[in-house]
């Protein structure tokens, strides 16, 4: 900028050549970024795309038969044979970023304002909210595979209390893959509210109180508005991994037959089954539809700045 | 301990590391996620290549004294500490360093996928040998993708067992060479097994839809055993199985799967065991430490026999040293002492029964090890050699019917 700015006191020409310059510079700077982005995700990504337009034969091993091609159809089985799977990985997650909206927010709102002023307490907090991060994500899915188990304490329990059926349990229903997500992703939603919330200027919720603004009404108009860019940033950060979530709903953690999302699919089409088109049509299909939500509900609540 | 190795190894140690960390199962889950994967794979997208031409790597055997042995866990003496006497003797006798790995092997399909780029290309694979079941070598040496033994080398496969010396996808074993085999049957749990049904042991397959056991049910997630142990139990014959038999066996496991009888299938079974969730189920026999927590039965028409045998893949290169160790382990005094030494699979090595009724009577009546004539061994049958187009029809078939 400086040095733009002493080109154009100095001539015209002089101005143009730096600008140009700049231009190139910012160019030379881009470059890596730019070719590191070309490499490794635009070359993927239409790679991925015209894999999911292909088809196989499985002829041998080693000849999978596969041509490239245009079989839309590919895609069409996900509106028939996959369906169940494209509607339990959206609402499982739609359903888990709820929850761990609800569970995050007063934590994140008594770290990040009640709390204000005792800087201490504050990290410590702050730190005990990340603290399960430094344990393995499948150790902690496992562990709570071992705490639902058939013969634990909470399934007798449950039990007992007529809650549960004698021959109903905990682990490969909806709830435990919807509990799991929430709870491994619930760090994603509570640091990025956290950080909005403590830079919530007291003030204006002083200022709602001194007009008579019931603290609901407070609420309603002054924190939770300031806080969206904290909200939506927590919701995209947990809804999006949670759509392509394939280990909570794995039949070895915490999920049965009855709750295989569209990544448990994916990773059989692509492991076991060696379809690589289908895979990758399924694959294609879950970032399409999430890039469609993500962008009508960043449209919706008017947050283009975050993108 | 890593320096005094050939700088070869080390590159294939990296390779190796490399490999385990794309794609494997447990690599997989713990990555981040499946669109992250299913960009790797479009990476790794296939150019419809057939693998015919390729020719086997370079033999450095005389020069590099070393073997990296990949293999499935609980198949080898000594295993618990690392120790691997029976290996250890080879080492000593032989002066050939062997890099044994028990967990690079966790299934057929996820080894082969995560090895497959550099399979299908006759490249190094970080292993010089490998044991994966029938049917899998059937598809490896169908499509060129392992290398021809010179049995010379291995004077001892005259110990071979009768029965396995020459399958319909190897006639003569010139291409794989059995490791151990298994049979597949039921397993349950003792106490649970009791309070839910009343009984004391499943007595066949049938027994596992008993309604006091719903969703408490484990099946493997390889269907020529799953499904194969059915359509035994259902008295039809899988070495000659039609589609139509082998779909009607699929369509009774998608209704079991439906009416919540059957709960969790896949590799992490004898988690499902140890967790309490499985009271019963179909396992491998050898898998879960049977003694007083757990049973393990036969279905009185029979079980699925398979065997997971050594091949060499194309790129490596130290076949002669595998060689040596292949005719080391059917000296049927080797063999014995890794029955010995705690492995209750099925060797394929004939008179190591005798020598470890010598020093272990028990473990030489154990049906699971050495099956008896007039037994279970009269009434095992092998999965009929499927084309790769029906292998992919049927496995799908059976993945859909357990949820994917």
């Amino acid at each position: 900028m400086a040095f733009g700015a002493f080109a154009h006191s100095t001539s015209d020409i002089k101005h143009k050549n730096a600008s140009q310059k700049t231009g190139k510079i910012a160019w030379i700077l881009l470059a890596p970024g730019l070719a590191y982005l070309a490499l490794f995700f635009l070359a993927p990504l239409f790679s991925l795309i015209a894999v999911s337009l292909g088809s196989i034969e499985a002829v041998s091993l080693a000849n999978q038969g596969f041509r490239y091609g245009f079989n839309i159809q590919n895609f069409a089985q996900l509106g028939t044979d996959y369906l169940p799977h494209v509607i339990r990985s959206f609402s499982y997650a739609l359903i888990a970023t709820a929850a761990a909206l609800l569970i995050s927010y007063p934590l994140a709102y008594f770290i990040g304002v009640k709390l204000r002023g005792r800087p201490l307490l504050q990290r410590m907090l702050v730190t005990l909210v990340i603290a399960p991060f430094f344990i393995s994500f499948l150790l902690r899915t496992l562990a709570w595979s071992q705490i639902f188990s058939n013969e634990s304490w909470i399934v007798h329990e449950l039990q007992t209390l007529g809650l549960l059926a004698p021959d109903q349990y905990i682990i490969g229903t909806p709830f435990a893959v919807v509990f799991g997500l929430t709870y491994n992703f619930i760090p994603f939603m509570t640091l990025p509210l956290y950080t909005t919330l403590e830079k919530l200027d007291i003030r204006y919720l002083e200022a709602g109180a001194d007009l008579y603004a019931s603290p609901r009404k407070v609420f309603t108009k002054v924190t939770l508005p300031l806080s969206m860019p904290g909200v939506i940033s927590g919701t995209l950060l947990t809804f999006i991994p949670m759509a392509g979530d394939y280990v909570n709903a794995s039949k070895n953690f915490l999920g049965s037959a009855h709750t295989q999302m569209l990544g448990n699919v994916i990773e059989s089409k692509y492991i076991s089954e060696h379809n690589m088109p289908i895979a990758s049509a399924l694959s294609v299909a879950l970032m399409a539809v999430i890039l469609i939500i993500v962008g009508v509900y960043v449209k919706r609540t008017g947050s283009e700045d975050l993108l | 301990m890593n320096q005094q190795r050939p700088e070869d190894s080390i590159a294939r140690d990296l390779a190796k590391m490399a490999r385990r960390h794309q794609i494997t199962r447990r690599a997989a889950l713990a990555g981040a996620g499946a669109t992250a994967a299913t960009v790797a794979l479009a990476a790794c997208a296939p150019g419809g290549s057939s693998s015919t031409g390729l020719t086997p790597a370079k033999d450095l055997s005389e020069s590099e004294k070393v073997i990296t042995w990949d293999n499935w866990a609980a198949y080898l003496d000594g295993e618990e500490d690392a120790s691997y006497p029976t290996l250890k003797a080879f080492e000593k006798n032989t002066g050939i360093k062997v890099y044994y790995d028990p967990e690079a092997i966790v299934g057929n399909n996820e080894y082969y996928g995560a090895a497959e780029k550099q399979l299908l290309a006759g490249d190094d694979i970080g292993a010089d040998t490998m044991c994966l079941t029938d049917w899998q070598d059937a598809f490896l040496i169908e499509s060129g993708l392992v290398q021809k033994l010179d049995l010379t080398n291995i004077p001892n496969h005259a110990n071979m067992k009768s029965e396995l010396a020459s399958p319909t996808f190897d006639k003569g074993r010139e291409y794989s060479m059995p490791w151990m085999s298994f049979m597949t049957g039921i397993a349950y749990n003792k106490k649970l097994y009791k309070e839910l049904t009343g009984k004391t042991a499943p007595t066949g397959v049938a027994d596992l839809w008993d309604p006091a056991l719903k969703g408490r049910v484990v099946l493997l997630s390889e269907y020529r055993e799953a499904v194969g142990l059915i359509l035994i139990s259902q008295g039809i014959n899988i070495a000659e199985v039609t589609e139509d038999q082998y779909m009607s066996a699929v369509d009774l496991v998608a209704k079991q799967v439906k009416d919540g009888q059957i709960n969790t299938k896949g590799q992490g079974y004898i988690e499902s065991f140890e967790q309490k969730n499985a009271v019963a189920g179909l396992v491998w026999s050898g898998d879960l430490e049977w003694g007083d927590e757990y049973g393990f039965v036969f279905d009185s028409q029979g079980a699925t026999l398979n065997t997971d045998s050594f091949t060499v893949p194309m790129g490596a290169q130290h076949k002669a040293n595998v060689e040596k160790l292949i005719n080391y382990y059917y000296d049927p005094e080797v063999s014995a002492k890794v029955i010995l030494g705690g492995v209750v699979f099925a060797p394929p090595v004939e008179g190591v029964q005798e020598i470890v009724a010598k020093s272990n009577q028990e473990l030489a009546d154990n049906e699971l090890i050495f099956p008896k004539a007039g037994g279970v061994r009269d009434k095992l049958q092998q999965f009929r050699t499927l084309s790769y187009a029906e292998h992919s029809a049927w496995n799908e078939a059976y993945n859909a019917a357990t949820g994917v």
